[in-house]
């Protein structure tokens, strides 16, 4: 009797053991498959692939109507894919409807022939700009024709987004009059943005003039151990043309380096933040550099 | 008791699960959909139908295109995005193409007669 006792007492408690399973189904089967999170305020780069197929869909058809190859190139990028022609013409390829493919291929064949600095996104390299006096005029949507695309749709890629208006206010300095490689840009401020409606900590980076004025396409190198990218000021005129950023990796430390001989800011590293209840969530860097 | 336990254990699990799955979110976030596109990206959107609209004037089609933004109806989309155009300073071509497409929805007021 004594020896059967002891052997219940020191049986291990699998049943909290399998209650506990059994909690982590029913949660999980609640917050992954019946009351999965609901987010808002997205971006087009996170878009599940059906919509961003009903996405470049939509710029294609935008495209068939105002011919506006910057528009919809910008309107892409927003995308954030590469071989943005490919991307397209694969979709025309898979279309189910005729029409669609139709409007979707000419748009891959409109791509193709503007230059590949466009189709990437990136703005033009400051030479490219010295080359084209023509886009110290703030070109206008009418004003395009066919054979000026090459010098004006690079410079519209910066400024033209969604928010197209904030250019056609706002004029964006010329950039003829911007040689960032002979610019020591330095840093004048740095700060911590916390802010929990970000969808993911980022280096934000505002580029500002001797006379205070931001200063669009401005080559910001950012590097990581064991990798680099280079992007341009100016893709977010409704923010600043100045301004530009780079989402990082909360564990990863960055350095940036503005125009070619700017001051390096490195250890730059996603801060932690807590909102009202208290939840911690990583934060924003803000770099402001200013030209000495 | 045992059954007491039990049913902590399993109160701990799903209380661990709904901090996995709506709390701590992942980094990345994918699969999203149209109807959640911020305010700038949804006129952009908007505006793109309505430009497609002004070309072609084929209201199914513009119809069909804004389903993807919601249940909601489609005039109701294209005031919302009348709304974000203006605060962000949408230029006057733009503005005439939103407006164009928000008229097309329009119900179609017929005047009534009175004796």
């Amino acid at each position: 009797m004594n020896s059967k006792y002891r052997e219940e007492r020191h049986r291990p408690p699998y049943y909290l053991l399998t209650g506990l399973l059994l909690g982590l189904l029913i949660g999980f089967a609640v917050t992954f498959i019946l009351l999965p999170v609901q987010y808002s305020n997205v971006p087009p780069e996170t878009l599940q692939s059906v919509d961003k197929d009903q996405y470049r869909l939509m710029i294609a058809y935008a495209f068939k109507s105002d011919h506006d190859i910057g528009r919809a190139n910008a309107r892409l990028g927003l995308l954030r894919e590469e071989n943005l022609s490919e991307v397209v013409l694969n979709q025309a390829q898979r279309s189910e409807r005729r029409s669609d493919a139709q409007i979707l291929l000419n748009l891959s064949e409109a791509l193709k022939e503007t230059p590949s600095t466009v189709a990437t996104m990136l703005p033009p390299t400051p030479q490219t700009i010295i080359q084209s006096p023509t886009i110290t005029k703030e070109p206008t949507k009418n004003s395009i024709t066919e054979t000026i695309i090459p010098t004006i749709q690079t410079i519209r890629t910066a400024t033209e987004g969604p928010t197209e208006s904030v250019s056609t206010k706002t004029p964006f300095p010329s950039p003829t009059t911007i040689n960032s490689s002979t610019i020591p840009f330095r840093l004048s401020s740095q700060k911590i943005v916390c802010n929990p409606n970000y969808l993911a900590p980022y280096i934000q980076i505002e580029v500002f003039d001797k006379s205070n004025n931001p200063m669009a396409n401005i080559r910001v190198l950012v590097s990581w151990d064991g990798g680099q990218d280079i992007f341009y000021t100016g893709y977010f005129p409704e923010i600043s043309s100045g301004y530009a950023d780079f989402e990082i990796e909360p564990s990863i430390a960055y350095s940036i380096r503005i125009g070619e001989i700017g001051e390096v800011v490195d250890q730059i590293i996603a801060p932690e933040c807590k909102d009202d209840s208290g939840n911690t969530y990583w934060g924003t860097v803000y770099l402001d550099f200013s030209e000495p | 008791m045992r059954f007491f336990w039990f049913l902590v254990a399993i109160s701990a699990g799903i209380l661990i699960s709904a901090f996995l799955g709506w709390v701590r979110t992942p980094q990345k976030i994918t699969n999203t959909s149209l109807s959640a596109l911020r305010s700038d990206y949804f006129a952009d959107y908007v505006l793109m139908a309505a430009e497609t609209y002004k070309s072609n004037n084929d209201i199914a089609l513009a119809t069909y295109q804004l389903a993807y933004l919601g249940s909601e109806k489609p005039l109701y989309h294209v005031q919302r995005a009348i709304i974000y155009a203006e605060e962000l300073g949408y230029p006057l071509e733009d503005m005439e193409s939103l407006a164009l497409l928000a008229s097309a929805f329009q119900p179609i007021n017929t005047p009534t007669v009175t004796q």
